[in-house]
């Protein structure tokens, strides 16, 4: 079976699964309702109506972080549990196209999460929609997307040495929404953490994306924000394919990949 | 055994079991990160979409609803376990008294909890200067204790539900992010629509939420009193009505030999 054929049937087979799974509707539709609901009413109670795009854009990211995480944390893990990560690792086909698979699908959640805020957003605030930038709008959601997309790929073959990815996944939630400045501008954070948003991907394409709807305190600098994000996103993948070599070679000296 | 020696290895047991599979570093993500980061975010937002307005408010919303980690997740999963782990035909075959038992899933959830806020209390003091100078500190506590009994209330109703639905993890994380828009937490619950301020009325916090703002403002004690009152009065019907639950649901699944039927 080629690589390819792999990761098109594992997305639309996970894609299934997950739709069918009760807490993706919390995460896609729900959690992110809830953060741009809050965003909103703060924002609109602080007379600072003119950031409400931190609400609306914001409450997508929420969503499409936590699909992202939480399923990235838990694929391999899922296996595991399963029983089948045994035969997964035996099979020719690279572990990595496998994950690559339910990482698409994670992913395409997640751009429903986004989606689903952006359009309750422009049925009650259109005027925010006017300003966007649209090409430049379009280029940094892609790379965000693909930042997410790298990160998905760390994660997986890192928590897929610990049982307590759960708990490592609810540790790492909040801490992107405040690096990768999704509901405020990372600027507003204390000088020593800046340095550590710089290394979160999406924090340069996350600010593009802001920029481009119209919620930069200065001239926008696409080509830098976005030359960041894609450094870091191959960073990402880099390790990536690292972590994944080091795990197929470790669970197959050790013959316990099914005993984290 | 007698009951309060089944309550004080139940409150130890269920805690230690709870942790005991997870690593130290497991452990401290949950304990630590979580309410530490959640206070950080609000605060940052809170301040930034308001222009500057005070942290301290922000501050003392999510330090007290970080209680509801474990007054939520925690007893959930701690009765909701039993199922899941194949124990609960035992405990129900047990003769133990069932109160015990029951009140044992939240006794060191609402210990716990305390530590939760105190660590985002001082983790709100040490980076945005929360000002305690005028606080009634014994009220302030004694807020945090009653916000923490009572979200354990409702801990141990959705615990109960956890008995028959496989859902529940979904039901406890609705209510987590409920409390973050209908208690009061980042905004007062009178800018909410009047029908989310009745949700609001029928939870626990929010009134925990508002006594400790008070005791922090230095307000009088008899001010912040009687919505402490209300407070635990509310966990206590969730309690009440959890047990209620949990004793119709296991004469149910003893009849029908469904202890662990989904």
């Amino acid at each position: 079976m080629s690589v390819w054929r792999v990761i098109r049937r594992t997305w639309l087979i996970q894609l299934r699964l997950r739709v069918a799974f009760p807490i993706s509707y919390f995460q896609v539709l729900l959690q992110p309702l809830v953060f741009g609901g809050i965003g909103l009413l703060l924002y609109s109670a602080g007379g600072r109506s003119a950031h409400l795009a931190f609400a609306v854009i914001g409450g997508g990211l929420v969503g499409l972080w936590s699909v992202t995480l939480f399923n990235a944390g838990f694929d391999i893990q899922a296996e595991r549990w399963a029983g089948t990560l045994e035969q997964l690792m035996g099979c020719p086909t690279p572990l990595a196209a496998v994950i690559v698979g339910k990482i698409a699908s994670s992913l395409c959640l997640g751009l429903a999460s986004l989606a689903a805020n952006l359009a309750v957003g422009w049925v009650f605030f259109p005027h925010l929609f006017h300003r966007i930038d649209a090409i430049p709008f379009a280029i940094s959601g892609a790379l965000t997307l693909l930042a997410f997309f790298a990160i998905s790929l760390v994660i997986a073959p890192l928590f897929a040495w610990t049982r307590t990815a759960g708990a490592l996944a609810n540790g790492m939630e909040t801490p992107a929404y405040l690096l990768g400045g999704f509901m405020f501008p990372v600027a507003i954070l204390a000088g020593w953490v800046q340095p550590l948003a710089g290394l979160f991907a999406p924090s340069w394409t996350v600010r593009a994306l802001y920029a481009a709807a119209g919620e930069s305190a200065s001239r926008p600098d696409y080509p830098l924000w976005w030359g960041l994000g894609l450094a870091g996103t191959a960073v990402y993948l880099a390790l990536s394919a690292g972590l994944f070599h080091l795990l197929e070679t470790r669970a197959r000296r050790s013959g316990r990949i099914g005993f984290a | 055994m007698t009951g309060l020696r089944l309550f004080a290895h139940g409150c130890l047991y269920q805690y230690r079991a709870l942790f005991n599979w997870a690593t130290p570093l497991g452990y401290a993500s949950s304990k630590l990160l979580v309410p530490v980061f959640q206070v950080v975010f609000f605060v940052q937002l809170g301040v930034f979409a308001t222009g500057g307005g005070d942290p301290t408010y922000f501050a003392i919303g999510n330090a007290m609803q970080v209680t509801a980690l474990n007054g939520i997740f925690g007893v959930v999963m701690t009765v909701g376990n039993e199922r899941q782990f194949g124990t609960l035909p035992l405990l129900l075959a047990s003769p133990a008294s069932r109160l015990a038992t029951f009140l044992g899933r939240s006794a060191f959830h609402v210990v716990d909890g305390i530590i939760s806020v105190v660590i985002a209390f001082a983790v709100a003091q040490l980076l945005f200067g929360l000002r305690l100078a005028h606080a009634d500190l014994p009220l302030l506590a004694a807020s945090v204790v009653a916000v923490a009994l009572s979200t354990c209330g409702i801990g141990l109703l959705l615990g109960s539900c956890s008995l028959v639905s496989r859902d529940i993890l979904l039901v406890a994380n609705l209510v987590y992010f409920l409390f973050l828009v209908v208690a009061g937490v980042n905004f007062p619950v009178t800018r909410l629509p009047g029908a989310l301020q009745v949700v609001s009325r029928g939870l626990p916090m929010s009134r925990g939420i508002a006594a400790a703002r008070l005791a922090v403002a230095g307000a009088p004690a008899s001010r912040a009193l009687p919505l402490l009152g209300q407070e635990l009065l509310v966990g206590a019907a969730y309690a009440a009505a959890g047990y209620l639950l949990f004793r119709v649901l296991e004469g149910w699944a003893r009849r029908g030999g469904l202890q662990e039927a989904f």
